[in-house]
């Protein structure tokens, strides 16, 4: 058998699976909810479906560390010798990160090392995660009523279910008359959503880059950094570039945050709509667009946060052109 | 904002998250592995700067050997010209002493030769002129008296001499 007739068997299968998936499964109207579904209380603390996943996520790294890099911790020279393993694997995802920073800001990757990667390594899983299926699909069904309330009620599982939004936006998508899986007056919430699916971990991590930005800004121009943006003395002209200097510094929270927010949460909703039309077959193509958006999207929010802290570190005048990421 | 999901105590948590991680990161991650990358790129530029000085002690070490040879040789050289220089010369002296030898000994044998010969010759003329004049007397039958006769045996003596 060919190469050929074998694609064209697989393919074949995959769209007879999704059409027997389409007719025997009844699949939910797709409702997406931008903002992170409540899981459960704690003490008056609410904890979102994506605050659990980063939770995963950061455990995840932090055990995988622990792992790998125990013999390096523990001086064992011959694990320095020859690394294998995890150690290996850690190594070069560590080394490679570095490297590439160093070619962002050599002056200054070695310094703000700890927060660019420790961006780049919460953000990549926290997308990724997000194409692992039963992340976002599977959850139960809250009651409106009770959504609040210290112990929500359960009403209904629902095997395979589609996210469904928050009461808002799903009453302006469907007339406030939406069948789903779940029974009226309840809403879907999937137990896990990625961080990076929720705006208040993209802002937080834009404001944190923000932060690190303007800190170094100060820290090495001191209040002449200032000067960027209230340049008066160069004339009109160089008042008003100031002015949208300070504009833009400010927009970089909110391109941070939503860049972020965007791709993945659109990548979310991409593949909902692509499984919606047509089970299996049609998403398949999106998740390796998906795989891809989300690498890029970690490594863009980490480099970029690289790019600004050494243009703040340079003086007004010579610095360069930011760099627009999609 | 509240549309958008974002939430106050959401994104403090978040912002302790990250801060979290980053601090345990740190400490599990990023220090030790570049740590170890360091010293792993210290220990082979170190290989590398040992290899080199080997390296160039090899080289000394074999230029060293080289002009110890060439030393060795040269003396050697000189040892053994000088023992010639010295055997032709002992040679030399040699010879020297040896035909001196020869030429004393030749010397003293032909002495010895001639003081022989003139001891011999010197006994024979004694022994010739009494066995000339025993044999004169018996032929003449008379007793040559020596005395009186005398002249006449050295003549006859000096005679046979010269005919010797």
């Amino acid at each position: 058998m060919s190469t050929k007739q074998k694609v064209i068997i697989a393919v074949a299968l995959t769209a007879v699976i999704g059409i027997a998936l389409r007719i025997f499964l009844p699949v939910g109207t797709p409702l997406v909810s931008v903002r992170a579904e409540e899981l459960f209380h704690i003490g008056g603390y609410t904890i979102t479906n994506s605050l659990v996943l980063t939770w995963i996520v950061m455990a995840l790294l932090i055990v995988l560390s622990v792992i790998g890099t125990s013999k390096l911790r523990s001086g064992n020279t011959e694990a320095l010798k020859h690394p294998r393993g995890l150690q290996n694997a850690l190594e070069y995802a560590v080394e490679m990160f570095y490297n590439t920073m160093q070619g962002v800001s050599p002056k200054f990757a070695g310094r703000f090392f700890v927060v660019v990667a420790t961006i780049f390594f919460l953000v990549l899983p926290s997308n990724w995660f997000g194409l692992v299926p039963g992340v976002g699909s599977i959850g139960l069904c809250y009651s409106h009523s009770a959504e609040h309330a210290a112990a929500p009620n359960y009403v209904a599982t629902a095997g395979i279910s589609t996210d469904v939004a928050a009461p808002v936006l799903a009453a302006a998508a469907e007339g406030g008359n939406y069948t789903n899986n779940c029974p009226s007056g309840t809403a879907f919430h999937p137990f896990l959503r990625p961080g990076s699916a929720d705006l208040n971990m993209t802002l937080a991590l834009a404001l944190i880059s923000f932060a690190v930005t303007e800190f170094w800004g100060f820290r090495s121009l001191g209040f002449g950094y200032l000067g960027k943006f209230f340049n008066i003395k160069g004339g009109p002209i160089q008042t008003a570039v100031g002015i949208i200097e300070l504009i833009s510094e400010f927009a970089r929270i909110v391109s941070f945050a939503f860049r972020l927010f965007g791709n993945i949460f659109a990548g979310e909703v991409v593949l909902l709509v692509m499984a919606f039309l047509f089970p299996t077959l049609l998403s398949l193509p999106f998740y390796g667009l998906e795989l891809f958006v989300g690498l890029i999207q970690a490594f863009v929010f980490a480099m970029l946060t690289m790019a600004f802290i050494d243009m703040a570190a340079e003086s007004h005048g010579d610095h360069g052109h930011e760099e627009h990421a999609h | 904002m509240d549309k958008l999901g974002v939430d106050l105590p959401l994104l403090l948590s978040q912002i302790v998250n990250f801060s979290l991680l980053a601090i345990l990161l740190n400490m599990f991650l990023y220090k030790p592995i570049l740590n170890a990358l360091q010293a792993r790129s210290e220990r082979i530029r170190e290989s590398l700067d040992n290899a080199e000085k080997v390296k160039q002690q090899l080289a000394r070490v074999d230029a060293d050997y080289d002009a110890k040879l060439q030393e060795a040789r040269r003396e050697g050289q000189t040892i053994i010209s000088q023992a010639q220089e010295r055997a032709r010369a002992q040679e030399a002296e040699l010879l020297v002493v040896a035909r001196n030898n020869a030429a004393k000994i030749e010397e003293e044998a032909r002495n010895k030769a001639e003081q022989d010969r003139q001891q011999m010759l010197r006994g024979l003329q004694g022994q010739l002129a009494s066995l000339v004049t025993e044999t004169a007397s018996n032929v003449l039958g008379r007793e040559l008296q020596t005395k009186g006769h005398d002249e006449l045996i050295n003549k006859s003596i000096d005679q046979l001499g010269r005919l010797n």
